[in-house]
């Protein structure tokens, strides 16, 4: 295993604050909005195998590093889909910034060459049959300041079920229920401005209820992309210790996404 | 993978599924025919701006488990975070039934820090309005109120089902929703029989609403003040069919051609078209067999095989139709020249009218609201006109066919709607009065021989009228003129009344019959689940998708083939408290099924040759958890039965044993000695539908069989793997909660008269509330062909009849000794 990375978490998305000047189609019941309402269950499907492009105008030049995507059909469709940059909205010289041929409808981090442009471009291309997707994030990751503490299980769950036992102690089947991803993190000794970073993602998206996509390790786990949040009335706590503070994170959300 | 399978299989995981079907308009905002300007509505009759052009259709919302696997079925939402499910309840000792209600609670989907998409999205850009604040279930009920009534359906499914994988559990109507203090909101359902709780049968005319003009004994309508009151019963289309050597019967929509077969009868072809009678409540056709052709009756259940009534004079089996006005029945040649002839309905016996202008003439029909013949030519589908006096027949309009290369069969009217019916090559035809024919749709019925509709029941009225020099009279209804307030009559003088002239002002009443519609003072009965049924599907108007026929005609032609009921009834009464009474006399129960369908379910014997008994034990079935619990139930116990029946007046819902004209007491006297209970525990029954003593003593020998011993009740919880047990069937347990004189676990037979599906964080099982089913007896059942003597017999041949001894102090016996069999 390499050198352990420092887990990620994207909750700003750009798409959310600015939307889509448009999108090449959508069809009935299904539109493009819904790849950013957090819902990843509501999507935006196309109304055929066409290429599609959403272009996004953030006002002004703004740098994005980041993009994934969730509960889509572009690996059945054996689409590939790429984020591009311009200085115009017709895109007249565009440059991709990021690009990945799908082969399984997972859900996907794709890693982008920081770009500071106005117009962004999300294409998809190459599949056959309409495409679907639940969820699309475009903008900047959160990098948690520390490793967390030792312990820390990347691949954390809890599964909910009851073996149904017959009056003679036979098991004659079981029922289950759903299995929670669950995470929890303790980093230790953070400077205060790391601190203060930490709070500003707490207080602006997740002690709002709100998901956000969370990576343990990308280099060692780079299929895990999980869509979680913070139970609820979750508490912040960064309590000091001398010029350090220490944080915690919990978080959890439904392991049965298509993987 | 189907549901069978995966719930198989030891471990499951099960997901709930609702679909909501709310109304909204087809129309695009200010897109012709809507009118409406301005901000965008949200395509709900609350908040249209143009309600003059809104045109109703529907939507599906559909949701599932919130902590489960997503489906792969486009636009669900993982909102369901739980549901109560108070099932269909059969209480046969109290002899009611407890329709089911089912409660769902769905998360709340905030729009303050997530942006909500708009509902109405398929309208398409600039055609919706943006979804800027609010929440997803607040939104939803506040701009549809009228979600109340509503279809609502309950699914499970397993992970990766799509919808035609999913299991219905539920279907009913939306009743309520309620927002809850946490932001939940709670919809409650309850099934369609939840209807019969309200509604009357029949329904009420106002006592102002009276003769608005005299009439004497002659007159065929009737001036009122408001005829909007009075209603006509559902009518469907029926269709004969003729197969090989098969003659089936089929119930067609008349709207889009869906066809489900009924019933049919083999060995039985060449049938012509046919023609059913409401005042006798039987079918006339004819059937051609080499150069004679005779008339058949038969009933529209298809309880009996077609009975020949005798010899015509046509020439092959082609148009018959029923003139009610006139009381007479018309049949054509079913060769290429056709004849008109009138039939005798009791000696098929005809009498030639003429000659028809046009030819091959397979189907008539006869329109009771101008009194006029109608007929089909076979090849072209050309509506006529038939002169009856003569034979002679009229064009009307153009014909469907004017090539004259198709076959057409069967002529139907439609009073209601106005409309007439054919069909060819299995495509159904609607035909204007006019004579504009057009193509409803393809049934699957192959070689269609005949098509008429049937009204669940006919509309009946009664004018009291207490002059000196007139009476009561029942008559029968074939137009409703609300523009006018006027009544026209097909029949006077019904139920034993007389024709009498009527004054001014005197007060009407809607009826209804529940018998042989005749002129008798006392008419025969009808078959009480064919009763039922004119109440559910010609009362309360159930659609006929919602009903299981099939299992009700089944159920009746099986076990209460000879029962029947009477009732004419004048003052609107609850449809529940009739639907249980006739439920009572069959010793049946009358519900909605899982699979939506309201059914009826024969409690009898079981019969190893035909019904399955499922067999459930204390290692294979009966759960630890929630642990098996056992009522003796004491007070289900009646040692005898007192049974009030033929009504001194039976549209009145008494319970005085001073308005039944006969009693009936049947009593266990070995149970009430001093020896055994010494006690007498008595139920009264006051039936006011009963009026033959055999149906009183069927019913209180049944009864006191099944509870002259307390029935105890017991409730088990199984695994989902045992869901295939229905609601009303007998299972049979052996456990060691009940036992034998001697210690050992006895398999005891049970009816289901509750189950319950639980779903919840962690458990998945059914509950089973139990009662003891008390038919462990022999019960003789007709002995099928080739089966082998007694002393050589199978054990499952011998849950047939066998002839034993004559019964002496120990009651009949069988040559080895064995108990004999009893009548149930």
């Amino acid at each position: 295993m390499a050198t352990p990375n420092k887990p990620i978490i994207l909750y700003d998305n750009k798409l959310e604050t600015y939307g889509y000047v448009s999108v090449t189609s959508e069809s009935s019941g299904y539109p493009k909005e819904n790849t950013y309402d957090w819902r990843y269950f509501t999507q935006w499907t196309s109304t055929s195998s066409a290429t599609q492009n959403f272009i996004i105008d953030m006002g002004a030049a703004t740098t994005c590093d980041s993009f994934a995507i969730m509960n889509h059909n572009l690996g059945t469709r054996g689409a590939t889909l790429s984020i591009g940059t311009d200085t115009a909205s017709a895109f007249p010289s565009v440059t991709t910034i990021g690009t990945n041929a799908f082969t399984d409808d997972n859900p996907k981090y794709i890693s982008l060459t920081s770009s500071n442009e106005r117009y962004y471009r999300i294409q998809i291309t190459g599949g056959s049959g309409a495409y679907s997707c639940g969820m699309f994030f475009l903008g900047n990751k959160y990098t948690l300041p520390v490793l967390p503490q030792d312990g820390f299980d990347p691949d954390e769950q809890q599964a909910y079920f009851k073996v149904n036992t017959a009056i003679t102690g036979h098991a004659v089947g079981s029922s289950v229920t759903h299995t929670d991803r669950m995470q929890k993190l303790s980093m230790r000794y953070v400077s205060e401005a790391q601190a203060q970073t930490f709070k500003d993602f707490y207080e602006d998206h997740a002690s709002l209820g709100k998901p956000f996509f969370y990576m343990p390790d990308v280099t060692n786990y780079s299929t895990r992309i999980y869509l979680m949040r913070c139970p609820n009335n979750y508490a912040l706590s960064m309590p000091s210790e001398g010029v350090y503070r220490h944080l915690n994170l919990e978080c959890q959300g439904i392991r049965d996404v298509k993987w | 993978m189907t549901y069978a399978t995966s719930v198989a299989l030891f471990s499951k995981q099960v997901i709930g599924y609702v679909k909501m079907t709310l109304d909204r308009c087809s129309n695009t905002f200010g897109n012709a025919p809507c009118t409406a300007t301005g901000t965008v509505c949200h395509y709900s009759y609350q908040t249209c701006k143009d309600k003059a052009n809104y045109v109703k259709t529907t939507r599906d919302y559909i949701f599932q488990s919130k902590n489960a696997p997503l489906l792969p079925i486009a636009g669900v939402r993982p909102y369901l975070l739980s549901h109560e499910y108070m099932p269909t309840t059969l209480n046969p000792d109290a002899a009611v039934t407890v329709s089911p209600r089912m409660e769902f609670t769905f998360c709340p989907d905030w729009g303050d820090h997530m942006p909500l998409t708009p509902m109405d999205h398929d309208k398409g850009t600039g055609f919706y309005r943006t979804e800027t604040t609010g929440e997803y279930w607040k939104n939803l009920f506040t701009r549809n109120p009228n979600a109340r009534k509503r279809p609502i359906y309950y699914y499970e499914g397993f992970p990766g089902d799509t919808e035609a994988d999913l299991q219905l559990k539920f279907t009913g109507e939306i009743h309520d929703f309620h927002f809850n203090p946490d932001g939940t909101v709670t919809v409650v359902a309850t099934d369609n029989l939840k209807a019969l709780t309200n509604a009357t049968v029949p329904n009420a005319i106002s006592s102002t609403n009276v003769t608005t003009l005299e009439l004497d004994s002659t007159s065929t309508t009737i001036n009122v003040e408001d005829a909007s009151e009075f209603k006509f019963l559902p009518h469907d289309l029926y269709c004969m069919s003729d197969t090989g050597s098969t003659m089936a019967f089929h119930h067609v929509e008349k709207d889009t051609a869906s066809a489900a077969q009924e019933w049919s009868k083999t060995s039985l072809n060449r049938f012509g078209d046919f023609s059913y009678n409401p005042l006798t409540d039987l079918a006339y056709t004819v059937w051609a067999s080499g150069t004679s052709t005779y008339l058949y009756q038969f009933e529209r259940d298809g309880l009996n095989t077609p009975l020949s009534l005798g010899a015509t004079l046509l020439s092959g089996a082609g148009g018959v139709a029923y003139d009610m006005v006139n009381n007479v029945l018309y049949a054509t040649d079913g060769l290429s020249v056709s004849d008109l002839h009138t039939v005798d309905m009791a000696t098929g016996s005809s009498v030639l009218v003429g000659a028809m202008t046009h030819n091959a003439v397979r189907g008539l029909a006869h329109n009771p609201v101008t009194d006029t013949l109608y007929g089909v030519t076979g090849a072209s589908g050309l509506l006529v006109s038939i002169n009856v006096s003569t034979g002679s027949s009229t064009a009307i309009g153009t014909a469907i066919n004017a090539s004259g290369t198709k076959a057409f069969y069967g002529l139907a009217f439609d009073k209601v709607d106005s409309l007439f019916y054919t069909i060819s090559s299995g495509t159904i035809y609607s035909i204007t009065t006019t004579g504009t024919g057009t193509s409803i749709g393809a049934t699957s019925i192959s070689s269609a021989t005949g098509l008429d509709i049937i009204p669940y029941q006919e509309s009946y009225i009664k004018i009291e009228d207490s002059d000196a020099l007139s009476g009561n009279e029942y008559l029968a209804l074939t137009k409703i003129d609300t523009t006018n307030n006027q009544l026209t009559v097909i029949r006077r003088g019904l139920f034993g009344s007389s024709t009498y002239s009527h004054g001014l002002s005197k007060k009407l009443l809607q009826v209804a019959p529940f018998c042989v519609r005749s002129t008798s003072a006392s008419p025969a009965g009808i078959n009480p689940a064919m009763a039922a049924m004119e109440i559910l599907q010609g009362w309360m108007e159930t659609d006929y998708s919602e009903m299981d026929r099939d299992t009700w005609l089944t159920e009746m032609n099986d076990w209460y083939p000879s029962v029947r009921v009477r009732r004419i009834i004048e003052k609107p009464i609850k449809a529940a408290t009739l639907v249980n009474q006739l439920r009572q006399v069959m010793t049946a129960s009358i519900f909605q099924g899982e699979d939506g369908k309201v059914t009826l379910k024969a409690f009898h014997p079981i019969n190893q040759h035909t019904d399955t008994l499922s067999s459930f034990t204390s290692s294979a079935n009966i759960l630890q958890q929630p642990a098996p619990e056992i009522d003796a139930n004491g007070e289900s116990q009646k040692t005898q039965i007192v049974v009030y029946y033929d009504p001194v007046n039976p549209s009145d819902e008494t319970d005085k044993n001073s308005d039944y004209g006969r009693v009936f007491v049947l009593a266990d006297a070995d149970t009430e000695t001093d020896n055994n209970f010494g006690e007498t525990f008595a139920e009264v029954i006051h039936h006011p539908w009963i009026y033959q003593e055999a149906d009183a003593k069927r019913m209180a020998r049944q009864r006191l069989r099944r509870f002259k011993l307390p029935a105890a009740k017991y409730r088990v919880a199984v695994d989902r793997k045992d869901y295939s047990v229905k609601t009303g069937d007998v299972v049979q347990i052996t456990a060691y909660d009940f036992l034998s004189a001697s210690g050992d676990p006895q398999a005891t037979n049970f009816q289901v008269i509750q189950k319950q599906e639980f779903l919840g964080d962690g458990e998945a099982y059914i509950s089973l509330q139990l009662m003891d089913a008390k038919i462990d007896r022999t019960y003789g059942f007709i002995g099928h062909s080739g089966a082998a003597d007694w002393t050589a017999a199978t054990a499952t041949e011998k849950y047939h009849a066998y002839i034993g001894s004559a019964s002496d102090s120990l009651g009949a016996v069988m040559s080895d000794g064995t108990q004999g069999y009893f009548i149930w």
